[in-house]
């Protein structure tokens, strides 16, 4: 899953990157809200996690463009402004959650999970797909009721085939997934992945779309 | 029995108002270096085992500088308010200039260790024996040489003194990402002067001791490249307050 940080202290900035990626999380950082606008104008991510004050354009605000453009991507506020009038306005600019600091760490986790679950329309907090049961808390899978290790990109990659089920997805989009920014990616990678992928659970779970991208189908 | 009050309480609402803003900018800036400690140290926690040494040294060396952070900010806001109610005892006293540096930056080159950050010091003086409060001198430079390293995320942070024989000029330069026009324009602005705040409570200190001295402060920064902070405070003692 990718997520826009936006950010402008740096040392927490840094941490709460480093927090989301050992967590399986892709992480796309910016430290002032014209730089998270252009980001959001340009790139597609599953999730963002905003500051309210932050240098040339500020967090609310951002936000109101957000929504005034209809974009409906899932918005936690994470702020030191903790009155319930602050955590109001921030609701009702359009964030889906609001989480004041100091926070525990586990907590923005599970809430991470619980706006990202809603946006996959999905009730349980498990992934199912026939056999296979991913649990994004513990990141345990289970196969035909025997737990499978995965390695956390090969993890993030089938947590997001399977939330987009039945949808062609291009290899660009799976490598903005699994790196987002930060990373040259080679050019094989996503294959590498696939494979490993294939030979863990079946090479009928994932469908090769031939020059456009790979699906893992509905189960019908 | 009833209580009476040990000072004259104001019921002014403006005064009140700036008060309770005064307070909540505080108790915001505070959150920050907070929530890093609380933040790191869950990371911590949760990776027991996991995080390999060299992680682990810098998480730990990121609370430790977090928590000294939130202790001078803390020293710094009750030290600014007592400059500027001209409540604040000056200990001026005797003291060779570049000795107090050298001692100075040490925390700050261990915290850049920690980080990777290459820290140098030039001192184009052998000593220079001025009249200053030394603790308030040594936490002025303290203020801005952690505001670079707490923007610089690699690269290097430079500390220049010099003295062309009637003022003492202390400069830092980061490789951080630098600061806008308009943030430089609001950096030295009066209000920050008469009121701790925003993320400038250190600053505010420091402009509230550069005042004191008669000296003066500035800043030079092009986004991308890093910014350059300017101290400059005359050696002529009569002319210092006391």
């Amino acid at each position: 899953m990718r997520i826009l940080l936006v950010e402008d202290d740096p040392v927490l900035g840094s941490g709460i990157r480093s927090g989301l990626e050992s967590n399986g999380f892709t992480v796309d950082w910016m430290m002032d809200g014209g730089g998270a606008l252009q980001a959001l104008l340009s790139e597609s991510f599953d999730l963002m996690v905003l500051d309210i004050g932050l240098p040339k354009l500020d967090g609310l605000s951002l936000l109101k463009k957000l929504r005034d453009e209809g974009n409906k991507l899932p918005v936690l506020i994470l702020s030191a402004r903790d009155t319930v009038l602050d955590r109001i306005s921030g609701l009702d600019h359009g964030a889906d959650d609001y989480l004041i600091k100091p926070f525990d760490v586990n907590e923005l986790y599970a809430r991470i999970r619980a706006l990202l679950r809603r946006k996959a329309d999905r009730a349980s907090p498990l992934v199912k797909y026939g056999e296979l049961i991913l649990d994004p808390a513990t990141r345990v899978v289970t196969f035909e009721g025997e737990t499978v290790v995965l390695p956390t990109k090969e993890f993030v990659l089938l947590h997001f085939l399977l939330d987009n089920t039945g949808r062609l997805l291009s290899r660009e989009k799976i490598e903005e997934r699994l790196y987002g920014w930060r990373l040259t990616v080679e050019s094989n990678t996503t294959e590498v992945h696939i494979h490993h992928l294939r030979k863990k659970f079946g090479k009928e779970l994932i469908v090769t779309v031939r020059g456009a991208g790979y699906m893992v189908p509905k189960i019908p | 029995m009833h209580h009476e009050p040990s000072q004259q309480q104001t019921s002014d609402p403006v005064v009140l108002e700036q008060l309770r803003k005064t307070l909540a900018t505080i108790a915001h800036d505070l959150k920050t270096p907070l929530t890093a400690v609380k933040l790191y140290a869950d990371i911590l926690l949760s990776q027991t085992g996991e995080a390999d040494a060299e992680s682990r040294a810098r998480y730990l060396a990121i609370i430790s500088s977090e928590a000294d952070r939130m202790s001078r900010m803390i020293a710094n806001i009750i030290d600014h308010q007592n400059i500027i109610s001209n409540m604040a005892e000056w200990h001026d006293q005797e003291i060779d200039v570049v000795s107090l540096v050298v001692v100075s930056v040490k925390p700050v080159q261990r915290w850049c260790a920690a980080k990777g950050i290459d820290f140098s010091c030039t001192i184009d003086i052998d000593s220079l024996v001025i009249s200053i409060d030394a603790d308030r001198f040594s936490r002025l430079l303290s203020v801005l040489l952690m505001n670079a390293l707490r923007f610089t995320e690699s690269g290097s942070i430079e500390l220049k003194l010099q003295s062309d024989g009637s003022r003492l000029i202390l400069t830092v330069s980061d490789s951080g990402p630098g600061i806008s026009v308009e943030r430089l324009q609001q950096l030295f602005q009066p209000r920050v002067r008469l009121m701790a705040l925003g993320k400038e409570v250190g600053l505010a200190f420091v402009l509230s001791v550069v005042d004191h001295y008669q000296g003066r402060i500035w800043a030079e920064s092009i986004v991308g490249n890093g910014a350059v902070f300017y101290v400059e405070l005359p050696l002529l003692h009569e002319a210092l307050g006391t």
